[in-house]
């Protein structure tokens, strides 16, 4: 614990032993597909599947009607249809879904399904969908949220300041490009319930889902996650619907049936990150502190709500950044259009409001004559900061440091006094940004915020740990199983963590929000230490030393100068039935959100961090490349540093495709980049030098002090990186991703001597 | 993908004798890196499907009578890797050595990038400049065709069904002969050109006594950039003259406007790339 240790699915993952739901291939088992609406919003008249049905190997095809239970698969807003009804609202909603021996014969079935249209106007911007008289989305109006923080007296603030800047900044929809793409296989028991293997972040998500369709008690449905691929938030929600997809044709066929869609059905059918339109006014003393911030967000939702109102809460109180800011007023606010659902993206409403204000930031400290690094040292949360939320902070606050850490590991005074050119048209630059993340659900989603463990010691001494949160490349079990190891005293290998199902843990919520560590953790532990407590009465009586000097350590109970090994307590254990099992459960610390003011402890508690980002840019062609990039995070303790630092440099891959090359386009509705040749990410030549730095602040309520971190290092690079374009050119991009085209229009027009 | 036959020949004959026969609805199989995903898509569902990989006396490099020899099913990882195509055509070598991926250049061939006739082919500008011919076959005999004449648009080519690409070459140029190949794609590697240059020049003393000019990505085939060509002719490589004839390039073609790029942003690469090319050749007087 608080060692780099190798990943304990590792070597199965780069063996190919690894099982994921693909290549699961069980008897008589049947391949499903799905139609897809070609228009973005249409009315559906009428579906002949007839000629469909009648081709041979096909065994079931499934409209909207025959749904068991109801047609309804919204997570946060019964919003939206499994199968769509009546209306599509987006080219990625389903209209129909067939089983058939191969998934050829499937797609062959698919072309042979009439459906009737009357297309209908759409929407297709936020501006346009709260414009007057537009077309509507769903029957309630196009406003889907509308959040609001209330800090303060913003007049008063803005009269005080020295310098005043207002600037409008637009983020675009990104695609999260896990490895494997979404699949499941649902197969249909002998008493009547349900069981699904699947890639899948959620699986409660899921059982809920899939038993609302069927219209089955949940008991009756059981969802088993499948080694799985990557997830970034993409497989928060969307796999409920595949799930539900597959277990529907199961349902009707008897058979088993595995849908695994292409990469294709996937980038239409997934959610994507939110695009935004970010408005900051933000003013400062001639010292440089930040006294006001007026911010008005403006996100497309896409045609469901899906986890927009949630995304939404941490753009809100995220929207001022890591910074102590006396008068603050923020308005976000969530529209329908006809395009593909905005949803759970790592970093979750969060780096798109961080590009906006580490711009401005940046924007004051060069107006101002003033260092990126000093403004921020200057505003930055420290503890007993009040946030804009009004939230004082008493625990764990290591913005500081990491922003120090980063300062100093990249060189950073000396390399800003660098002369920025090397060569006639090629410049350099250095880009600093900051961010802060609240762990977990926050006060939205505090009701979801509670996970359990069920822990089993075996005879042999050996230790199971069933977790309700998901490994999907994170590093999860890793280090659950590492600080199983750590409490029981055992080495690393005596641990085995199982895969997440729904019948051996009770309901532990989402495995997002950068939660897992935390919350799977702690339910670990609590489940340890019931069984710790039955081992060390037995131990007592057995060595005749008090409960309370005894320790588990290094495969041994000892204490007294007596000691016992492990294996052989367990033994005793057995022999006397005692029982080594437990449950355990970790709820989150409470948290509130008044929806008037803003005002409340969003978070039980933040993570921190500071990127520095180096580029290069070529002045003809625009071309940006990132260098190296330095990444300070706070994670509290890092209870796997060798996974924490994998986590930062993903996040800064992840991060930089974001802010030069990730942009997944929608004309009128329709898709522009339909596969992975034309929405285009990183290859492993484009990606920096990543420099990890780990800061622990520790946090109480963590488990040996652990705060999350899956989210966090994606947060701040495409600031960073955008600063360090305008350290090297001087020009200011306010809209992402940052493409070579648009820099050289900006280097021309900016800097009419090129 | 439908179903389909699968053939693999033993000679020339043998698949020249299977693609006359079944006519429009075969296709030939070299590396595959096209054709396969092209059938995936169902954009091409051809009833046979000839594979000439293992026809060895269509691979190789060599020079003789004058010419750079290459056999159509040489490998792009092959070309980018041979000294004679790196000494006598140096744009070839840099096409070749951009195009996709490691995996794709071990697999993809020469021929099956000139058939497949994509505006964006790595190889085709510098096959235009260095005056590369293609050997096109039939059972009823065979013909050279220039390369910058095979392409007839995207996908488009003057092969006939019957026929088979039998060999490539260009002639071994004289000395002072030079030639380069740039591109620019939205990322550095797996990446579709948004625009590239390809040129072939000979030079004496610092003149230009002849240049070649080929632009990919920026027309439905690929095009000559003439008019650069003309003012670049007879002169020494200075300054303004690049910023001159880079400007007239970039006037020269038609690019598409698409997910890539503008067609005022592919004019801008097209100078930038040809500026950074003539640059470099002037730098190195």
């Amino acid at each position: 614990m608080g060692q780099p240790v190798k990943r304990i699915d590792a070597r199965s993952k780069v063996t190919g032993r690894a099982r994921y739901v693909a290549d699961v291939k069980i008897q008589g088992m049947l391949y499903g597909k799905m139609l897809f609406s070609p228009h973005a919003h249409a009315h559906i008249k009428g579906i002949d599947t007839s000629k469909a049905e009648g081709l041979p190997g096909v065994w079931a095809v499934i409209t909207a009607q025959h749904i068991p239970g109801e047609n309804q698969i919204g997570v946060v807003t019964p919003d939206q249809p499994l199968l769509a009804q009546e209306t599509v609202r987006f080219v990625g909603d389903c209209v129909a879904l067939v089983a058939a021996e191969s998934a050829s014969v499937a797609e062959k079935a698919l072309g042979l399904i009439r459906v009737d249209y009357q297309t209908l106007p759409g929407v297709y911007t936020a501006q346009e969908a709260l414009g007057e008289n537009s077309p509507l989305v769903h029957q309630g109006g196009n406003l889907l949220t509308h959040l609001k923080i209330r800090k303060g007296d913003l007049k008063k603030g803005i009269g005080e300041c020295d310098i005043l800047l207002e600037e409008t900044f637009h983020t675009q929809r990104q695609e999260h490009v896990y490895i494997e793409t979404i699949g499941a296989l649902a197969i249909p028991e002998g008493d009547g319930s349900m069981t699904i293997l699947g890639s899948i972040q959620c699986p409660f998500y899921v059982q809920k889902g899939v038993a609302h369709v069927l219209g089955l008690p949940m008991n009756k449905v059981r969802i088993v996650q499948a080694t799985t691929g990557g997830g970034f938030g993409g497989k928060e929600d969307v796999p409920s619907e595949i799930c539900g997809f597959a277990s529907l044709l199961a349902w009707k066929t008897h058979r088993p049936v595995q849908m695994i869609l292409t990469r294709e059905e996937d980038l239409r059918r997934s959610s994507k990150r939110h695009p935004m339109s970010v408005t900051y006014k933000m003013g400062a003393t001639k010292g440089g502190k930040i006294l006001c911030a007026q911010i008005e967000v403006l996100a497309d939702v896409g045609a469901y709500a899906t986890l927009s109102p949630v995304v939404m809460f941490r753009s809100t109180v995220h929207a001022t950044g890591p910074y102590e800011i006396p008068h603050v007023k923020v308005d976000t606010y969530g529209a329908y259009t006809n395009n593909i659902p905005s949803g759970a993206m790592r970093g979750f409403g969060t780096p798109e409001v961080t590009f906006a204000h580490e711009s401005m930031v940046d924007e004051l400290a060069a107006k101002l004559n003033m260092d990126p690094i000093q403004i921020r040292l200057i505003n930055g949360l420290r503890l007993g900061s009040q946030t804009a939320t009004g939230q004082v902070l008493r625990e764990s606050v290591g913005l500081e440091e990491t922003i120090v850490k980063a300062k100093e590991a990249c060189d950073w005074e000396s390399k800003r006094a660098e002369d920025k050119r090397i060569g006639p048209s090629r410049r350099r630059g250095l880009g600093a940004s900051a961010m802060f993340y609240g762990v977990s659900l926050g006060a939205k989603g505090w009701p979801l915020d509670g996970s359990a463990a069920a822990v089993q010691v075996h005879q042999d001494g050996s230790v199971s740990v069933a977790i309700g949160g998901t490994e999907m490349g994170q590093g999860a079990q890793t280090v659950v199983a590492q600080m199983a190891a750590e409490c029981m005293g055992l080495s690393l290998d005596r641990i085995a963590i199982l895969a997440t199902d729904t019948s051996l843990v009770p309901d532990s919520g989402p495995t997002v929000a950068s939660r897992t560590t935390v919350f799977s953790g702690n339910a670990t532990l609590n489940a340890l230490e019931q069984i710790k407590r039955s081992m060390t009465e037995l131990a007592s009586e057995l060595l005749a030393v008090a409960p309370e000097k005894l320790d588990f350590r290094d495969g041994q109970v000892l204490g007294g100068g007596k000691k016992i090994s492990f294996d052989q307590l367990v033994q005793h254990c057995y022999s006397r039935n005692i029982n080594l099992g437990a449950e355990g459960w970790f709820v989150s610390p409470p948290c509130s959100f008044d929806e008037e003011t803003g005002q409340g402890d969003a978070y039980y508690v933040y993570g921190y961090g500071t990127q520095i980002a180096e580029v290069e840019v070529d002045l003809d062609t625009g071309q940006v490349q990132v260098l190296r990039v330095t990444a300070a995070h706070d994670v509290g303790k890092a209870i796997n540093p060798q996974g924490v630092s994998c986590q930062i440099e993903g996040g800064v891959v992840q991060g930089v495709g974001y802010a030069l090359l990730e942009n997944f386009m929608m004309v009128k509705g329709q898709i522009q980049t339909p596969d992975l040749a034309t929405y285009t990410i990183p290859t492993s030549l484009d990606v920096p030098q990543v420099e990890p730095i780990i800061v622990e602040a520790i946090s109480e309520k963590g488990p040996y002090g652990a705060k999350g971190l899956g989210e966090q290092p994606i947060i701040p690079t495409a600031a960073a990186v955008a600063n360090a374009i305008h350290d090297a050119t001087g020009i200011r991009i306010t809209k992402l991703p940052i493409g070579p085209e648009a820099l050289r229009r900006a280097l021309l027009e900016e800097r009419k001597e090129l | 993908m439908e179903t389909f036959r699968y053939s693999v020949p033993r000679s020339v004959e043998e698949a020249l004798h299977l693609i006359k026969e079944e006519g429009q609805a075969a296709k030939l199989l070299a590396g595959g890196t096209d054709l396969l995903v092209q059938m995936k898509e169902g954009l091409f569902r051809p009833s046979l499907v000839v594979d000439i990989g293992s026809l060895h006396q269509l691979r190789g490099i060599r020079k003789e009578e004058g010419f750079i020899w290459i056999g159509p099913l040489t490998t792009h990882h092959d070309l980018a890797h041979s000294a004679l195509i790196q000494r006598h055509g140096l744009a070839l070598a840099q096409g070749a050595s951009k195009v996709g991926s490691p995996q794709i250049r071990q697999r993809g061939t020469l021929g099956g990038n000139i058939a497949n006739a994509s505006p964006a082919a790595d190889t085709l500008p510098p096959l235009v400049v260095l005056e590369a011919e293609v050997q096109v076959s039939s059972l009823t005999g065979s013909r050279w065709v220039p390369v910058e004449s095979v392409m007839e648009g995207p996908s488009q080519t003057v092969l006939r069904p019957e026929e088979l690409i039998t060999a490539v070459r260009f002639p071994v140029q004289e000395k002072g002969f030079r030639s380069q190949y740039e591109k620019f794609g939205s990322r550095r590697a797996l990446s579709i050109a948004v625009a590239s240059v390809a040129a072939g020049a000979y030079q004496e003393k610092g003149c230009v006594k002849k240049i070649t000019i080929a632009l990919g990505s920026v027309s439905p085939s690929i095009v000559r950039a003439s008019q650069a060509e003309e003012l670049l002719t007879g002169k020494a490589l200075e300054q303004s003259l690049i910023a001159r004839a880079s400007t007239s390039a970039g006037q020269a073609c038609c690019p598409l406007d698409d997910v890539r790029g503008s067609i005022w942003y592919r004019r801008q690469l097209v100078a930038a790339l040809l500026a950074r090319i003539l640059q470099s050749w002037m730098n190195d007087e």
